[in-house]
């Protein structure tokens, strides 16, 4: 069971991610930064001002114009990438059925996206990390930098995807998102550009989590995964659901009401994030878990602009 | 509305099994998703807005007990005790007998009111293709009107109709409604009445019902009136019955002529006679008797609380024959029905006259008429002269002729049908005329006279009737009973004993009668057709009880007028019980009760309700599962 093929890998290699808001890294990464750096690449001239570099003087454009100009260059930088995966039980759904996989799995996306992004960054030479996290506690990779890390860290993610499969859910490994990101954002050592991968399905406050993760300087890309299983259920008749994370249980009757009633419930906490998302300036994208994974790295993310 | 058999309302514990089986059927299938935690605020919303969407939820449980209900309504029968009640062809037969004038229904309706009402609801109950056949059942059972479904000429047919004073004759109605029925798919009959039918009255065809009128059995009645002749005065009978089961009280009144003579208070056990005489004087004509419910006392006929008896209608006429035998006069009376002949010399009349007896008719034969004529008419035939030193007799004889040949023949009824030419008289008595009028002259002298002398018809016939062929010839009956007639003309009504309502009476006019009218007892007026001479009119427009007065007139001042009763005396329909059951054949017919007929149930209704909710549950649960085919993935 691969996550990826090869050919896939290879269009990634044209891929960039960006990140507005994340400071420069300490060293020189080969992706191109926003800032004006010191790179060989010029980028644009402007008005020389009291405390410049005089290093930085276009010493041939003022001997023609008498006039100090200082030359811009692009700076290079390196990024820190941080991946996180949410790999709880509700992640890990639907269930396999006759050892297929189901297409719609949420967490065999999750994971393809994971290594995506994570392999995008390492051939920019940005310091990525991967964590896996549930309640079972965390599972980490890296950081790493550099084109060689790329098959390490796509390995680790298939070890660990055939893993969280063949483990039945047993309410063992449950989110709570909150206190996971909060635990994150204390522990990293260097912010950066953090993409999180998850359901949401998780009983906690997930907007705290965000809120300090951005206070922490981080930049987010919030991928929420859900499955069409999810987004219109498939469900019929006087059902008592358990909760497959909590054991929890809720009585429904499920007649065409409730189903409408469900979509704009389901309508309603979307628009909560996205909402949230949207002030604070996190990519936010609903990810429907049937979606092809390079579809959504070549065109979704794109469009958010994490991507270049 | 009510229930038939409200015993099925049991089978709606079968509630309690639908019920379970729901309850089981919640018990919810355990379906495992990755969270619930969408559906957690879903199922929050949910109890927010409980009681709605429990019962929305509960539909298909809510529409299965209402099947179920209207499943087990319909089979307890349930109807409305509405108007509307009647399906298909009716016969009605309205019982119109004499008993059914009984008020004892609220606020003094007459049961008859009470039977109209019912058949008016009948009528309102029609639908439109309903028909109805709506017989009277009187003394002669009438078709009101025939098998229509215009409930207008219904409502009026039945206005029309009242109670007779009669007996009905059930026997005939039936037949009549049998026939009625003939052709009919499934007729239904329906008797409105108090009762009193008759035994072993052949069944009817189709559906008999019964609809009863009438509540209480309480009725003081006369049953008799009888005057009999007795020694210097009428004996008179007088019976009240009470037909009822307590012991009544009434006020007898006796009105003789009109003037209240005696009264009396009787008490009559239930179901006893009672039975009063009076001597009343013989010239009473006519007697009433009145029947007065005491205070306390119900007595809820009317019509049998009054009677009448005309006296000396059925009471001979005395003839006296003053004279030696005579066998032709003698046979003539005895053959004439309503007389008696008193046959006495002429010698004993004097003493006779003494005594105060008086006759209806003194025949004079072959004696001097005495100066003082007697009561009542007179004939003379073959007049004497008086005795020496007698007083001078009132026919005076002066002397015998032999010339008989008829030379005049007055028109006078009392030569209607004679042929007096074939008859030869030897001789005769000329009298004076006295202020008589000749009815029959010879050459010789009078024949016939007729007059009136002091008040008093007398006729006279101057010849021997032994010396004449005048017996043996035909005209002598005709002529004799022209002459009785003249004189003393008798009752032109011929009525049987205790005549009863809807009797035929048969009029006997003399023939010289002109106009004859008739007044019934309410003051109407019949006239009858003028008599052909022959025969006796028959007068059958006696439904009403009591005094009939027949006036006719005979010549342009001789009005002459006669009375006869009809009294309702009639046990059987005196007998107020009002009955619950009728027998037909060998069927006994119950009552219903009040509105039996007119139940309209509705079961076929509720198994149509029954039937749609079945559809919509259907149709719930078909859209339910079309609108998401499941493939449920249970774990």
């Amino acid at each position: 069971m691969r996550l990826f093929d090869d050919a896939a890998l290879r269009k990634l290699e044209q891929l960039t991610l960006s990140a507005d808001s994340v400071r420069a890294g300490v060293m020189k990464g080969n992706r191109r930064s926003r800032k004006r750096g010191t790179s060989i690449e010029f980028a644009d001239y402007r008005n020389y001002t009291q405390g410049d570099d005089l290093r930085r003087l276009d010493w041939n454009v003022f001997a023609r114009l008498e006039r100090p100009f200082i030359k811009l260059t692009q700076e290079e930088e390196d990024l820190a990438v941080h991946i996180l995966v949410d790999s709880s039980d509700s992640m890990n759904w639907p269930p396999a059925e006759d050892d297929h996989d189901a297409p719609d799995h949420k967490l065999r996306l999750a994971m393809q996206l994971a290594g995506a992004l994570g392999y995008i960054g390492l051939l920019s030479g940005d310091l990525v990390s991967v964590a896996l996290f549930d309640s079972g506690g965390r599972r980490n990779w890296g950081p790493f930098r550099g084109r060689p890390n790329g098959w390490p860290l796509i390995s680790f993610l298939e070890v660990n995807f055939r893993l969280l499969t063949n483990e039945t859910p047993g309410g063992e490994r449950r989110t709570t998102l909150d206190l996971s990101l909060r635990d994150y954002a204390l522990r990293a050592r260097r912010p950066g550009l953090l993409f999180l991968i998850s359901d949401l399905l998780s009983p906690g406050d997930v907007r705290q989590g965000l809120d300090t993760l951005l206070s922490r300087g981080y930049e987010i890309a919030l991928l929420h995964v859900l499955s069409p299983g999810e987004l219109s259920p498939d469900l019929s008749g006087d059902l008592r659901l358990l909760d497959v994370e909590t054991g929890e249980a809720a009585e429904v009757t499920l007649d065409p009401l409730t189903l409408d009633e469900y979509a704009t419930q389901l309508a309603q906490w979307r628009g909560q994030i996205e909402t949230f998302c949207g002030g604070r300036g996190i990519h936010y994208s609903l990810v429907a878990a049937d979606t092809p994974w390079e579809l959504l790295i070549a065109q979704g993310l794109r469009r958010q602009g994490v991507v270049r | 509305m009510s229930l038939l058999a409200p015993a099925a309302l049991a089978l709606g514990l079968l509630a309690i099994p639908i019920i379970l089986l729901y309850m089981l059927r919640l018990r919810r299938r355990e379906q495992v998703i990755s969270s619930t935690l969408l559906w957690r605020e879903l199922v929050r919303d949910r109890t927010a807005n409980a009681p709605w969407q429990r019962l929305r939820r509960n539909l298909l449980l809510l529409l299965q007990l209402l099947i179920l209900a209207a499943l087990v309504l319909a089979l307890a029968r349930p109807y409305w005790q509405s108007a509307a009640g009647v399906e298909g062809d009716l016969i009605v037969l309205l019982d119109s007998s004499a008993s059914m004038q009984a008020n004892d229904g609220e606020n003094g309706a007459t049961r008859f009111d009470v039977a109209r009402a019912e058949v008016e609801r009948l009528i309102d109950g029609m639908s439109g293709s309903d028909r109805m056949t709506l017989i009277a059942a009187g003394r002669a059972p009438v078709v009101l009107a025939a098998m229509t479904s215009d409930r207008k000429l219904l409502r009026q047919a039945l206005d029309g109709a009242a109670a007779e004073n009669n007996s009905a004759d059930w026997a005939a109605a039936f037949s009549l409604a049998a026939a009625s029925s003939q052709g009919l798919a499934e007729p239904r009959m329906v008797i409105v009445s108090d009762g009193g039918l008759p035994e072993a009255l052949p069944s009817l065809p189709g559906e008999v019902e019964f609809i009863p009128v009438g509540r209480s059995d309480e009725n003081l009645a006369l049953s008799a009136l009888a005057a009999r002749p007795g020694e210097a005065a009428l004996d008179l009978l007088v019976t009240v019955a009470n037909k009822g089961q307590a012991t009544g009280q009434a006020l007898l009144s006796l009105y003789i002529d009109g003037a209240l003579f005696d009264s009396r208070r009787v008490t009559v056990d239930g179901n006893q006679d009672s039975h009063l005489t009076w001597s009343i004087p013989a010239t009473a004509e006519v007697i009433e008797a009145r029947l007065e419910p005491a205070t306390g006392t119900s007595d809820y006929l009317n019509v049998d609380n009054r009677a009448w008896s005309v006296s000396g209608g059925q009471a001979t006429r005395r003839v006296l024959l003053v004279g030696e035998e005579n066998l032709f006069l003698e046979r003539f009376f005895a053959v004439m029905p309503g007389y008696e002949l008193v046959r006495m010399p002429g010698s004993d009349f004097e003493q006779a006259a003494e005594s105060g007896e008086t006759f209806d008719l003194t025949l004079f034969d072959g004696v001097p008429v005495p100066a003082t004529l007697p009561e009542g008419s007179i004939l003379v035939v073959n007049p004497q002269p008086g005795g020496e030193g007698d007083p001078a007799p009132a026919i005076q004889v002066t002397r015998t002729f032999p010339a008989t040949a008829v030379t005049y023949l007055a028109s006078s009824p009392l030569l209607t049908d004679v042929d007096w030419r074939g008859i030869n008289i030897a001789e005769a008595q000329a009298v004076e005329p006295n202020g008589l009028e000749v009815v029959v002259a010879a050459e010789g002298g009078p024949l016939l006279l007729a007059g009136e002398i002091d008040g008093r018809r007398v006729a006279v016939l101057t010849f021997d009737l032994h010396r004449s062929d005048l017996p043996l010839q035909i005209a002598f009956p005709v002529i004799m009973a022209n002459i009785t007639d003249w004189l003393n003309p008798g009752r032109m009504v011929t009525i049987g004993e205790n005549p009863q309502p809807g009797t035929v009476v048969s009029l006997l006019p003399s023939a010289r009668a002109e106009s004859i009218t008739v007044t019934l007892p309410d003051g109407t007026v019949t006239e009858m057709a003028n008599p052909d001479a022959s025969g006796p009119i028959l007068f059958s427009d006696t439904g009403q009880t009591g005094l009939y007065t027949v006036t006719y007139r005979l010549g342009p001042d001789d009005i002459r007028s006669e009375q006869f009763a009809i009294n309702f005396f009639n046990p059987e329909e005196s007998r107020i019980r009002p009955a619950d059951t009728i027998t037909l054949g060998q069927e006994e017919i119950r009552s219903g009760g009040d509105g039996f007929l007119n139940r309209r149930e509705i079961w076929p209704w509720l198994l149509l309700a029954g039937l749609a909710i079945l559809m919509l549950e259907w149709w719930i649960t078909y859209r339910r599962g079309a609108k998401r085919p499941s493939f449920l993935k249970v774990r």
